[in-house]
Parts: structure tokens; C-alpha cells; sequence
């Protein structure tokens, strides 16, 4: 059973059978996953990270869950809904971990982790996705009303103190 | 742990007559692994990403449905824009009074470039 660390796919053309052979619907499954496009073009890894985003969503697979994928492309953030990152180094520590062949009490946690790992899985990601962007939206405003808030606090501070 | 050379003594000394056929397949049976490296870092990892996986599921199977049925964000921005909008009155209040400090401004500025034409 492998560890759920970084598994590091790199991309060399964008032809649609090279792409078709590494997008599986358990791609992110077991372990965080990396998609290299650095080595394209920036025309080719615009359109590569669009058709990419565009099989999880046509597949009902969260990109978040159970592990999270990451592009790592040239190209900016604003252009796609998944997590692009500019290089491999700036991915996040958490799942960056030696590889190396588990003990038995590790595998045994793996194997309960594998159990997680589906129950994932099995959940209506459209359904959860349409809940946590309203829940977010919801947080986004109020952060925004807050803020507003503190300014106004800030004005009748100013005005109190003259 | 059973001693494999003990066991061929005894399987040699007829002592364990019969048990010869299983002794050879037990003992052709992988042993765990010894002098495996085993620190904590491995075993932390894991043990972090199950306490990740179980959040998860806790979040995406329980919390967020029973968020989407009772959902507690527009009353808070209800009563948030309600207090916005008591504390923009109150400053709109004070500002306008003849006497503020917003409305002596004015009258410096306004003084200072029009008060010489109008004289």
C-alpha cells in the first residue's frame, strides 16, 4: 500500500491519448497528485488544464477530495477553477514525505484510511460542491460586511477623539 | 518466534515425525521484516492524514447538509447590514451638525476660495 504523498505526473505532449491514459476516475483517490505542464507550451497548457478541469467536472469527481490535485503551470490562477501552483516546490508540505515501504501498524492505519478514502468517494460531489460555494459565498459577504464595520467604527473613533 | 533450527533437530531426531510437510511451508512463510526503519515520521504522516480524511468526511457527510438545510449566513448578514447601517446614520448625524468638525472644514475651504469673490 503506497503512502498518500505526492505522486508527481508529468505531462511531455498534449495529445489527447497521452492525457486520456493518466485522467482515471481514481486518479486522486489514495494519494495527492501533481500534473506537470510545465514542459508545454503556454497556448498547450491553457488548453491542457481546461480539457483536465473539464473531465472532473464531467465525471462528478472532486478535485478537492479526497486528495487535493495540483497543476503546476506557467499559467495564472484566474484561468482555471483547480489549484494551479508556478512551480513543485511551492506545493504544500503536508503531503510531501519520503517514500518508503509501511510497517505493519502503518499499514494497518492505511487500510482504515483506504475505508475513509472511499467513503469520500461515494458522496454527491455536485451536491456537496453547490453547498460549500453557498456556504462560502454566505462568508464572503459578511467578511465584506465586517470590514465595512470596522471602517465605520474607525471614522466614529476619529470623530469622537477630535 | 519458533526456532527454525530446533525444529529441523526435532523434524531430524523423529521427535516431530509427521509434521515435516507443514513445518516446510511455515517456514517458507515471509517473516516480518526486522531492523525496519521505523521512525516517527512515516507513522505521524499517516496518523495526520486520518485525522484529514475522518474531518473531511465529517465535514462533507454531515455538516455541510445540515448547513445547506439550516443555513446561518443570511441572518448574520440580516443583522450585520442592520448594524452597518445604524453606525453609518450615527456619523451621517454627527457630520452634519453645524458645529462638526466636517462642516468647518467646508466652510474653511469654501471660505478660502470663493468668500473674496462674493465680497
Amino acid at each position: 500500500m503506497n503512502l498518500p504523498n505526492y505522486q508527481l505526473i508529468t505531462l511531455k505532449t498534449s495529445s489527447f491519448e497521452e492525457l486520456e491514459s493518466i485522467l482515471k476516475r481514481d486518479i486522486n483517490s489514495s494519494r495527492a497528485i501533481g500534473i506537470v505542464l510545465s514542459e508545454l507550451d503556454l497556448e498547450d497548457q491553457k488548453e491542457v488544464a481546461a480539457l483536465i478541469e473539464n473531465y472532473f467536472s464531467t465525471q462528478d469527481i472532486s478535485y478537492f477530495f479526497p486528495y487535493p490535485v495540483y497543476i503546476i503551470s506557467d499559467i495564472p490562477q484566474s484561468l482555471s477553477n483547480m489549484l494551479i501552483i508556478s512551480d513543485k516546490k511551492n506545493l504544500p508540505n503536508f503531503f510531501k514525505q519520503k517514500e518508503s515501504k509501511p510497517n505493519t501498524k502503518e499499514n494497518q492505519i492505511l487500510t482504515r484510511n483506504k475505508l475513509l478514502q472511499q467513503e469520500i468517494r461515494n458522496l454527491n460531489m455536485s451536491k456537496i460542491q453547490v453547498g460549500l460555494s453557498t456556504y462560502a459565498s454566505g462568508h464572503k459577504e459578511l467578511y465584506q460586511l465586517t470590514k465595512e464595520e470596522s471602517f465605520y467604527l474607525e471614522i466614529k473613533r476619529s470623530l469622537s477623539g477630535r | 518466534m519458533v526456532d527454525k533450527k530446533k525444529l529441523q533437530k526435532q523434524i531430524t531426531d523423529g521427535e516431530l515425525k509427521g509434521f515435516e510437510e507443514f513445518i516446510e511451508e511455515m517456514s517458507a512463510v515471509s517473516s516480518p521484516i526486522k531492523g525496519k526503519h521505523t521512525s516517527g515520521e512515516t507513522l505521524n504522516f499517516i496518523q495526520a492524514d486520518q485525522q484529514r480524511l475522518s474531518k473531511l468526511k465529517d465535514l462533507l457527510s454531515v455538516k455541510i447538509d445540515l448547513l445547506t438545510d439550516y443555513p446561518s449566513s443570511e441572518k448574520l448578514i440580516a443583522n450585520q447590514k442592520k448594524s452597518n447601517l445604524a453606525l453609518k446614520e450615527e456619523i451621517i448625524t454627527t457630520l452634519i451638525q453645524t458645529s462638526s468638525s466636517a462642516n468647518k472644514s467646508f466652510a474653511r475651504i469654501f471660505d478660502l476660495y470663493f468668500k473674496n469673490e462674493n465680497s
